[in-house]
């Protein structure tokens, strides 16, 4: 046995079901009965925003924001809180003064290889980044302003200092299953401006500002165990705490260093020690990076002038840095920086990367990049948005995002822009719904995504997920020899469940692309069909149809407002490719009902997105109904170069042309067409008035006007057979048919309708659309059937492998070891 | 082979929140989620209860959001997944490396001579091997997790998989013979 059988022997083994004790069974079956009956909790598309909860008890802090955007109800807490917040602003303005830190102007001496970013080079290119937006999952309020997050292996921590006024709370979102879940209660009273930084095993929490006093000054939290442990006291004052000790931190691979107030925490000894504070003005929301040697501190306002940041008094534009291994601050050379309110910047591992703006039209220089090791800055394109403060920033390891922000109190920005550092160009991100916008927001690059959380008080976390520019490509099996002829290639898409993406297949190279986990246009995917020009198109409910060339790159987008005559993206719309050129069907099924039949919308649509060929709307009224399935979503399909749609509520097949005519082939149901023929579903004389969606029927393969038919009865008795289980109940036996390129039509069971029935191991028969004669391709196991560009039989598994079976030789299984992870679905091939 | 659990990959989650219709889904299901967490905490009936409690609750709350998957079954394992690495976070680096599947080391699931043979070579393998074996392949997770997990490189964990892989089709062709 090789050790690929052995490891799937080894993996089958390991999810072999076990009985559990029978009182744990039923026992958590409660729990589930309990959750599933409960409330279910508000759904919030984008674009509806849920009722602000005006009553919610306590102070909200984050009204400190000048806006007006908060219901006169809860005037007395904001204006409770802006005594608050002067309380503690007269407590800073109080605080014993730091002694000035001794300044040295020689920059390090290690300097990389050049590093020069080609500030000269293209600038301000605005070409699109292809992505979808999506909402996150959160368990915390949605309107903390500058929650903090700290990246964990592919997951965010995300925590809320403020929370509205009661205590820090976080929680861990999961980005690959849309899961967030809340950590150990922290304990700790809430507070602004705390300082925190991720070690690598521990966030650790320090200081900040409420007011009344925060009581204990820190505490560090342990993912791993779900426990906080509080944090011995800095040296120096001791009472209340407040404000003590805030601003940015950095974590030095070693110490927490919190520059402002001189101060490094090393969380293994659990000791703190001084050093040199920062010199100049404290600040309020400054640029701070780690580079590796030195603290990089740029900007922000002057802490002592009350709110600096939302009146705009008091901006810096100078920085410094700080060496702990001389305990020594130099100033940073001068930089073409204007003033900015909450700049955003990057450390890239060569230089820092600062956007700085006030949202002012007259703004400047907004972007640059300083380099530590010359100690000097470079002007870089400018962003091609609109003048703003208060946007986020996060590094993907290859790119500076920028999102959000606001020009003035009454105008977000749900926009955003991606700078490549090599090129020195941007690249507009798709914006998000308008109710999206906000500022005061934090952001980061997680898993593949863009996560943004905060600063809005409506709707909770976004995520955006790019397309496959950053594709993982998964490891392949090559160790076996694939024995199908090398040169016809052909290209096999898989889809996966929710957010797992779309496996590409290409046999002739033997490489097997996985985009998903971040490499996906959508966010989910929820079907995939492979184009005749070798691209494909994915949708996602709710989004847009995106079109990609083979290597994933989106090549066109249709939104709601391209797919003109379609009523958005519907959960039932779909794809067809068209086997003629660069064109593709997209069809919405209408639903038939007694009364009030719902049209099907078909439009056929170039791949390049241009204008529709064809866009008509199909009246079930105008066509023959039968008299059963009344109320069902019918299974709608188009395929060839002119078309078949299976009409809303009349079982009849239809057949299209582009310039809009439209004939009626004949009863049934369309399963599949090839170049010349179609093959549909009827019922047989003798079972009039059956459901034409069990499938069980007859086939009946003809040429468009219904002529030269050939006609297969059902339930193919003999060819469908159930592996493992009792047999198939005949009657609720759907097909799956595949969309040929060819004169044949593979066919597939792909579910059970009667949810009732013991489970099935399908298989597949293969049904020539010339002569009606049926083939059994034995032994695959569960799968579905898609095809291949030349009309050789492909059958892709669902579980963890992929399988293969050439044209002409049924029994020739082709096995690709670790291809298709579990949950990926075949769709089609081209 | 038992098939218990099959069906559910055919089904999505839709109309999967009808108690009737996720009761039927809980019976077939829970026996693999438990199955598999039970083998990977080494038998710890306890530990594998909460984490197949943790897992099916998660899971409810994911669908009460909306959450619409095609593949209920993988879905839910992959949330199983995610929270035995939690699990093994909790414990640190002191992970389970064994995978009884000898005779009776799982009350209530009789195992084949195949899959005997193959735990028994599975077993014979040095910790390292196992331990990276078990994570990439029985965890399923992506070789850059499973790198971290092990503090090694993504490249030098390849690389151990790929002896490891080696090393049990040694280990299985010396039970032969």
């Amino acid at each position: 046995m090789d050790d690929t059988r052995l490891i799937r022997t080894l993996v089958a083994a390991a999810e072999a079901p076990v009985d559990p004790p029978s009182d744990f069974h039923e026992s958590l079956w409660e729990t589930l009965q309990s959750e599933l009956t409960a409330d279910a909790r508000a759904s919030i598309g984008f674009g509806e925003a849920p009722p602000v909860d005006d009553s919610r008890p306590g102070l909200v802090p984050q009204s400190r924001h000048p806006r007006s955007r908060r219901p006169g109800g809860v005037w007395v807490a904001v204006a409770m809180f802006s005594l608050i917040v002067a309380v503690g602003l007269a407590v800073w303005a109080i605080r014993p003064q730091e002694p000035a830190g001794e300044i040295t102007d020689s920059p390090p001496s290690t300097v990389p290889a050049d590093d020069d970013t080609d500030a000269d080079a293209d600038t301000g290119g605005e070409a699109s980044v292809s992505g979808v937006w999506s909402q996150a999952e959160t368990t915390l309020g949605r309107d903390e302003f500058s929650p903090r997050l700290f990246v964990i292996d592919d997951r965010v921590l995300v925590i809320h200092e403020q929370n509205q006024g009661t205590t820090v709370v976080g929680e861990i979102y999961d980005p690959a299953v849309n899961e967030a879940r809340p950590i150990a209660d922290s304990g700790l009273a809430w507070r602004a401006h705390a300082a925190m930084v991720w070690t690598g095993t521990e966030l650790l929490i320090v200081g900040g500002s409420n007011g009344p006093g925060i009581d204990q000054i820190g505490a560090a939290y342990d993912p791993a165990s779900d426990m906080w442990r509080l944090l011995p006291d800095p040296p120096g004052e001791v009472d209340g705490w407040d404000g003590s000790i805030t601003g940015a931190a950095v974590w030095t691979g070693t110490e927490m260093l919190i520059p402002a107030r001189g101060l490094a925490f090393d969380p293994v000894t659990d000791q703190w020690r001084t050093v040199t504070p920062q010199p100049g003005p404290e600040r309020n929301a400054p640029v701070t990076a780690w580079t590796g040697t030195e603290v990089l501190v740029w900007g922000g306002c002057d802490a002592a002038i009350p709110q600096c940041d939302d009146f705009e008094r008091g901006l810096l534009t100078d920085g410094y840095a700080y060496t702990p291994a001389t305990d020594a601050w130099r100033p940073l050379a001068p930089g073409p920086l204007a003033t900015g309110v909450h700049p955003a910047g990057e450390w890239t591992g060569t230089g820092l990367l600062v956007f700085a703006g006030t949202g002012h039209p007259d703004d400047g220089v907004t972007f640059a990049r300083y380099d530590p090791y010359r100690d000097r800055w470079q002007e870089l394109a400018e962003p091609p948005l609109a003048p703003r403060r208060y946007a986020a920033s996060t590094w993907t390891g290859r790119s500076f995002v920028l999102w959000g922000g606001s020009a003035d109190p009454e105008r977000e920005f749900s926009d955003g822009a991606v700078y490549d550092i090599d090129s020195n160009t941007w690249e507009s991100l798709p914006p998000a719904p308008n109710s999206a916008a906000r500022d005061r927001h934090a952001m980061t690059w997680v898993a593949g995504r863009l996560y943004i959380t905060g600063g809005h008080r409506t709707l909770g976390p976004l995520v955006f997920t790019p397309d496959g520019g950053q594709a993982d490509v998964l490891e392949t099996s090559t160790t076996e020899p694939i024995p199908l002829d090398q040169a016809i290639p052909f290209r096999v898409l898989a889809v996966g469940a929710s957010g797992a993406g779309i496996a590409v297949i290409d046999l002739s190279e033997r490489i097997t692309t996985i985009y998903g986990a971040g490499a996906l246009p959508v966010h989910r995917t929820d079907g995939a069909v492979a184009a005749p020009n070798g691209a494909w198109i994915t949708w996602n409910e709710g989004t847009a149809f995106f079109f990609a060339d083979g290597l994933g790159r989106v090549t066109a987008e249709l939104g709601p407002d391209r797919v003109r005559s379609l009523p958005g993206i519907a959960p039932s719309l779909r794809a067809v490719p068209d086997p003629a050129g660069d064109r593709v069907w997209l069809v919405q099924p209408g639903r038939g009902f007694a009364d009030h039949d719902e049209p099907t919308l078909v439009q056929l649509v170039p791949v390049d997105g241009g204008p529709p060929i064809l866009d008509i709307a199909i009246d079930p009224n105008a066509f023959p109904r039968a008299a059963t399935a009344t109320g069902l979503v019918l299974n709608t399909h188009a395929w060839s170069d002119t078309g078949y749609v299976t009409a809303p509520g009349t079982e009849s097949v239809l057949h299209l042309r582009d310039d809009g005519t439209i004939d009626t082939v004949g009863p049934g149901v369309a399963i599949a067409a090839g170049s010349t023929r179609i093959a549909r579903l009827v019922c047989p004389p003798d079972r009039a008035g059956c459901d034409p969606f069990a499938h069980t029927n007859r086939l009946v393969i003809t040429d468009p006007d219904g002529s030269n038919p050939v006609e297969v009865d059902g339930p193919f008795e003999g060819v469908w057979r159930s592996v493992g289980g009792p047999a198939i109940p005949s009657d609720s036996m759907p097909l799956q048919a595949a969309s040929p390129a060819g004169v044949e039509m593979l066919v597939s069971i792909s579910r059970t309708v009667d949810v009732n029935a013991m489970p099935i191991d399908p298989t597949l028969v293969a049904v020539s659309l010339d002569d009606g004669i049926v083939r059994t391709i034995a032994d695959v196991g569960p799968a579905l059937a898609t095809w291949s560009a030349d009309s050789r039989w492909i059958v892709v598994t669902s579980g963890r492998d992929l399988v293969l079976i050439a044209a002409g030789d049924p029994d020739h299984i082709i096995e690709l070891k670790e291809v298709i992870p579990e949950g990926f679905w075949p769709l089609a091939a081209g | 082979m038992d098939e218990r659990g099959r069906h559910a990959d055919a089904l999505s989650t839709d109309g999967l929140l009808d108690p009737d219709r996720f009761r039927r889904f809980y019976d077939d299901v829970l026996p693999v989620v438990y199955g598999f967490l039970l083998r990977r905490t080494g038998g710890r009936e306890d530990v594998a209860m909460d984490l197949a409690q943790e897992t099916f609750v998660a899971g409810v709350r994911a669908l009460r959001t909306g959450v619409r998957v095609d593949d209920p079954r993988a879905w839910l394992m992959t949330i199983a997944r995610r929270r035995l690495v939690d699990f093994y976070r909790r414990q640190g680096v002191r992970r389970t490396v064994s995978l009884p599947l000898d005779p009776g080391a799982i009350p209530g699931w009789e195992n084949t001579e195949v899959e005997a043979r193959v735990g028994a070579a599975f077993e014979s393998l040095p910790e390292h091997y196992r331990e990276v074996l078990l994570l990439r392949y029985v965890d399923d997770l992506p070789l850059d997790v499973v790198a971290s997990l092990i503090q090694k490189s993504p490249a030098a964990t390849e690389s151990m998989l790929a002896r490891a892989r080696a090393a049990l089709s040694a280990a299985y062709g010396d039970g032969d013979g």
